[in-house]
């Protein structure tokens, strides 16, 4: 991705959020203002602020883009070969794929319990990383069992 | 005071071995993200029922001590901060730990900690009451101006774009608005769930911006060959090598001791605002955040003067300076003692005898460090796909141990997608911590300095302290934007 398709994403993104600030304030913050400045005040400045700074950078960066498009010196999109590209895409899933593991971890980590859970996420984890070692498994299920034993007999942390 | 009481009752053989039990305790729990100095104070305060007055607080202060460095080693080895105050440490240890330099960075971090707490210490045992005399200076205004030059440090640590790292510092300000507000008693953007209404709590968000984030990208870097680790560089470090920087040790340690100092700041914005300063100060500030000695050795020096330093406020006031030393004024109370102005007339060999107790335990919290270096540098020798799961494993555990509540768990790895894909597109992360940290204290004594001058925006400029800050905030704001000016100026002049 180039630099200007990132700004602009960054830009609308946080404008974005800026927007949705400025307008959940009125409807999900009351106006019981027993104080000088209410409690809508802060929420209001960093809105406004995000919708100021993410106009600053699109405008600057769509400024920036136009003056080296003039010059000859616009970056070109990268011309990726269709299978390194099918790679990257292939990782950047990935990625995501573990961080859905982990969110299902964490929620089910107080439905089921503790070894349950983690036991199902060592093998999606593993597995993922397309591990074939017996022993790498082992050792993580060791793992966690210490892990559990640490945090309920030292630290007091009732696990469920 | 009697100096030869005093030393006996600090060097007796109870005393040093639960010094060396409350530091290791500590190093392991500020270690583990999630888990922090505080909690792990608080679960020792039972042991201390049946140990004398001077034993258990060198129990509880070596936890303390050593939680505060534990929280680098984490942060250093696989970049997820242990505790708040160690998430600036994470900017340069961790590039430093991937070039192969783990142990020199753990080292460094050891080495600075000692000189900043032994430095904190000399403050407190010289200067205690003169200092808290200053502390009590600071109000609703003072905070506000203190707090608002704190997030002035999301300039220096904004990355390339100043604005992006605005932009995240002010996500990190939206995120401290979530919950009741403190002077209204008002729900804020909490959408009716209950999880919500106490706050967005920093470990969740700490744990999935730096972990989470990095387990993510570990991940989508598999095609790396499986099993690659990175190669810890077999270095001989000595004490005497952190000396080189002995002007930043110094600067930064004195920074701690003052951030320290007044009551309800903490470790995590001393450590920042040290880094910030190094970066400012720094003949090479480019080399910041690509793994720098001297950003590491600052916030660690930073963070680790925090310790002596808070114990001013508590043991010449009865304030405690933070939410570790609230935990200690406890353990205080439990024990029969009355922390405030007549402790050093009424128990005068006991102050001290803690006084040098805690030199006793920095010394020792670096002879344990140095111990286990090799040990805590090997977790780099694990297979990243052992080392993961097991991160998932702490780092969950970590964020639902905060409150036991499974919400913290899934803010934290909705947090940390957040967090990978913003980085994807160039932002830097620190800057949303920094807001969150902040937050609050920042709005809560606006409002609450505002209220008391009756909606006056004097009061800030009325009071010198509050001014100094301003005009410190307002120079850490626009300083960078104009060096930039200035450098394109002196580079145009050189090319004609």
């Amino acid at each position: 991705m180039t630099q200007y398709k990132k700004d602009m994403i960054s830009a609308l993104v946080f404008l974005i959020i800026g927007i949705a600030v400025l307008i959940s304030v009125p409807t999900t913050i009351s106006d019981k203002q027993i104080t000088g400045i209410g409690p809508r005040a802060f929420p209001n400045f960093v809105g406004v602020c995000m919708v100021a700074l993410s106009l600053i950078l699109g405008i600057s960066t769509f400024v920036r883009q136009q003056k080296l498009v003039r010059a000859g010196k616009a970056e070109k999109p990268r011309q990726v070969p269709a299978q390194k590209r099918k790679a990257c895409l292939q990782n950047e899933l990935r990625a995501v794929l573990a961080a859905l593991i982990c969110l299902v971890y964490a929620w089910a980590f107080d439905k089921v319990s503790y070894f349950v859970s983690t036991f199902v996420l060592i093998t999606a984890l593993l597995a993922l990383f397309r591990v074939k070692k017996p022993l790498s498994y082992i050792v993580c299920y060791i793992g966690g069992v210490v892990i559990w034993a640490c945090f309920n007999y030292f630290f007091s942390v009732r696990l469920p | 005071m009697n100096i030869a009481t005093v030393l006996q009752m600090v060097f007796t053989l109870p005393n040093l071995l639960w010094m060396n039990i409350g530091i290791f305790a500590g190093i392991i729990v500020g270690a583990l993200p999630g888990l922090t100095g505080t909690m792990a104070i608080a679960l020792l305060l039972p042991v201390t029922y049946g140990l004398d007055s001077v034993t258990s607080m060198m129990l509880l202060l070596g936890v303390y001590c050593g939680g505060i460095y534990g929280g680098s080693i984490t942060a250093i080895l696989i970049n997820t901060p242990g505790t708040p105050a160690s998430a600036a440490t994470s900017l340069d240890g961790y590039p430093l730990a991937q070039k192969g330099h783990a142990l020199k960075a753990l080292h460094m971090a050891l080495s600075a900690s000692l000189v900043g707490g032994l430095i904190s210490c000399a403050v407190l045992l010289f200067a205690a009451p003169m200092i808290a005399k200053f502390a009590l200076k600071f109000g609703a205004a003072e905070y506000f101006a203190l707090a608002l030059f704190g997030l002035t440090i999301i300039a220096g640590v904004g990355g390339k774009s100043q604005i992006k790292g605005l932009l995240m510092g002010f996500a990190g300000l939206l995120l401290s608005c979530v919950g009741i507000d403190s002077l209204d008693g008002v729900a804020r953007f909490t959408f009716g769930n209950v999880n919500l209404t106490a706050g967005i709590s920093q470990i969740p968000v700490l744990i999935g911006l730096f972990a989470i984030t990095e387990i993510m990208k570990k991940v989508r870097d598999i095609h790396a060959p499986i099993g690659e680790t990175v190669a810890v560089q077999e270095e001989k470090i000595h004490f005497s090598d952190v000396l080189r920087y002995w002007k930043m040790l110094l600067k930064s340690s004195g920074i701690g001791v003052f951030i320290g100092a007044v009551p309800g700041t903490g470790a995590a914005i001393s450590s920042f605002m040290a880094y910030n300063e190094a970066k400012r100060a720094s003949k090479t500030p480019e080399e910041f955040g690509q793994g720098s000695e001297d950003g590491l050795v600052a916030c660690e020096a930073a963070n680790n003067a925090v310790t002596g330093a808070t114990l001013i406020p508590l043991l010449t006031l009865g304030i405690p300076g933070d939410t570790n030393t609230a935990v200690l004024l406890g353990a205080l109370t439990m024990q029969g003692i009355v922390a405030g102005p007549t402790l050093f007339t009424k128990q005068a060999n006991w102050v001290y005898a803690i006084m040098i107790g805690m030199i006793v335990i920095n010394l020792l919290m670096y002879l344990q460090g140095r111990l286990f270096i090799r040990g805590f540098a090997n977790i780099n020798k694990v297979p990243t796909k052992v080392l993961v799961p097991m991160l998932v494993v702490l780092c969950v555990i970590g964020a639902y141990a905060t409150k036991y509540n499974v919400f913290n768990a899934l803010l934290m790895v909705g947090i940390g997608i957040f967090g990978y894909f913003m980085q994807k597109l160039d932002f830097p992360l620190t800057p949303m911590v920094i807001g969150l940290v902040l937050g609050n204290l920042c709005e809560s004594n606006m409002r609450r300095a505002l209220l008391m001058s009756r909606g006056s925006w004097l009061v800030f400029v009325k009071s010198p302290i509050a001014c100094t800050f301003l005009i410190l905030a307002a120079f850490m704001l626009f300083f960078p934007m104009l060096q930039k000016k200035l450098t394109k100026r002196r580079a145009q002049k050189r090319a004609q």
